[in-house]
């Protein structure tokens, strides 16, 4: 199994927003959606994991609703509001910009400086 | 980041605080069971999987709180359990808080006492709106500028004096003693008569009715009279229907329109006076001495 990997400050909640943007879910799913994704390589805390979730309903940016389980249970879903999209477009330009920077000056080389 | 987002959310969380504590937590137990399914699926013996998923989620109340503080009421609750914790200490002390109370009173009650006093006697010292405008003015002999001389006008000399252009309102005034009369023993009263125009150069509410008001000059002076709290408080015991009534000078009658508030007296200097009558019936005084004037700049 691959080394897990530390998400740096931030980024967990615009990972939820983005395994959200892929469709209601419900907070487990949520948890479930991003370890799939990510190849079982992200080590989430429940308490961080909630917290984050949480703080983006406070924002406004995804928005909670009960509804029915797959297994016929009552279950808190989340889905995407207009302004968490708006947010999540542009976390990922910022996100993707700055790996960008950060990936290039890794790879510099002593003859290009 | 919306604010009304979060207000709303605050706002349920503060008004349905039962209803959203009781979410956060089915959302907790909802999130352990499927969790739990998902280690029996993966051949964890169900016990052994409840255990282990109940383990990971935590307490309902580290949820809940959890839940709280991301909202950003971590604040609210603190400050609640501090009053709470408070009062039970004042509850469980009440020696210690009686003193504690009583000597809150006390000291806040000599601090507005005392304030009140400077203030009256240092800030505000006139009972006159835009007293800081009011002027007395006098004659100075210029080789003993600290003897000052107050002067009296007749009316015709009142009336051009009114005119300057740096006077705002000519407030002028005479002070006579009048006999109370009609109430058994004939008794001291000084009346104060004020032109017409009284009530808009003080600024005064009246405690009861009105002020003196230009209409009083009407037909050589109208028989009406306002009275000064204190002399209100000795003759009617501060009957309130007092307004309407008759008083009695000299075997005339005035009617009551009016009683100032405790604070107003004119003047300090020659008196506060016990009655205020309207200025146009000064003609009528034998010896007409002319009134005394001050000005409004």
């Amino acid at each position: 199994m691959p080394q897990a990997v530390e998400l740096p400050q931030g980024a967990l909640e615009m990972l939820i927003l983005k395994a959200v943007s892929l469709g209601p879910q419900h907070g487990y799913g949520i948890l479930l959606r991003i370890q799939q994704v990510s190849g079982e390589r992200l080590e989430i805390l429940q308490g961080s994991f909630y917290t984050a979730v949480y703080r983006l309903e406070r924002r406004g940016w995804i928005a909670g609703q009960w509804g029915e389980s797959e297994n016929k249970r009552k279950a808190k879903f989340y889905s995407l509001t207009a302004a968490g999209r708006k947010q999540l477009r542009a976390e990922t330009e910022k996100w993707t910009d700055m790996a960008g920077v950060v990936a290039a000056i890794l790879r510099a080389k002593p003859e290009e400086i | 980041m919306s604010l009304r987002a979060t207000l709303r959310c605050w706002w349920r969380a503060v008004i349905h605080g039962g209803r959203v504590a009781a979410e956060a937590e089915a959302e907790l137990r909802f999130h352990e069971e499927v969790y739990a399914a998902d280690l029996v699926r993966q051949g964890v013996v169900p016990g052994e999987a409840a255990r282990r998923a109940r383990l990971e989620m935590g307490q309902p109340e580290a949820h809940g709180e959890r839940y709280r503080s991301a909202l950003g009421l971590r604040a609210f609750d603190e400050l609640g359990g501090d009053v709470w914790f408070g009062l039970r200490s004042l509850v469980r002390n009440p020696g210690y808080a009686t003193v504690g109370v009583l000597s809150l009173a006390l000291g806040i009650g000599a601090t507005t006492a005392m304030f009140s006093l400077m203030y009256a006697v240092l800030l505000h010292p006139f009972p006159y709106a835009g007293a800081d405008r009011i002027m007395n003015p006098a004659i100075i002999n210029e080789e003993e500028p600290s003897q000052l001389r107050w002067f009296a006008l007749w009316r015709p000399q009142f009336a051009e004096f009114a005119k300057a252009q740096c006077i705002e309102s000519l407030l002028g005034f005479r002070n006579k003693s009048e006999v109370l009369t009609g109430e058994g023993l004939p008794e001291d009263a000084l009346a104060v008569y004020l032109t017409e125009n009284a009530g808009q150069f003080f600024g005064v509410r009246p405690l009861l009715g009105r002020t003196i008001e230009p209409s009083d000059a009407a037909g050589g002076g109208q028989p009406v009279a306002v009275l000064n709290y204190r002399f209100w408080q000795q003759h009617f015991a501060g009957a309130r229907n007092v307004i309407g009534k008759t008083i009695e000078l000299d075997h005339v009658l005035y009617t009551i329109v009016g009683v100032m508030p405790r604070s107003f007296g004119f003047d300090d200097t020659t008196g506060v006076g016990d009655v205020y009558l309207p200025g146009a019936l000064c003609a009528r005084l034998r010896r007409g001495r002319g009134s005394s004037s001050r000005g409004s700049s």
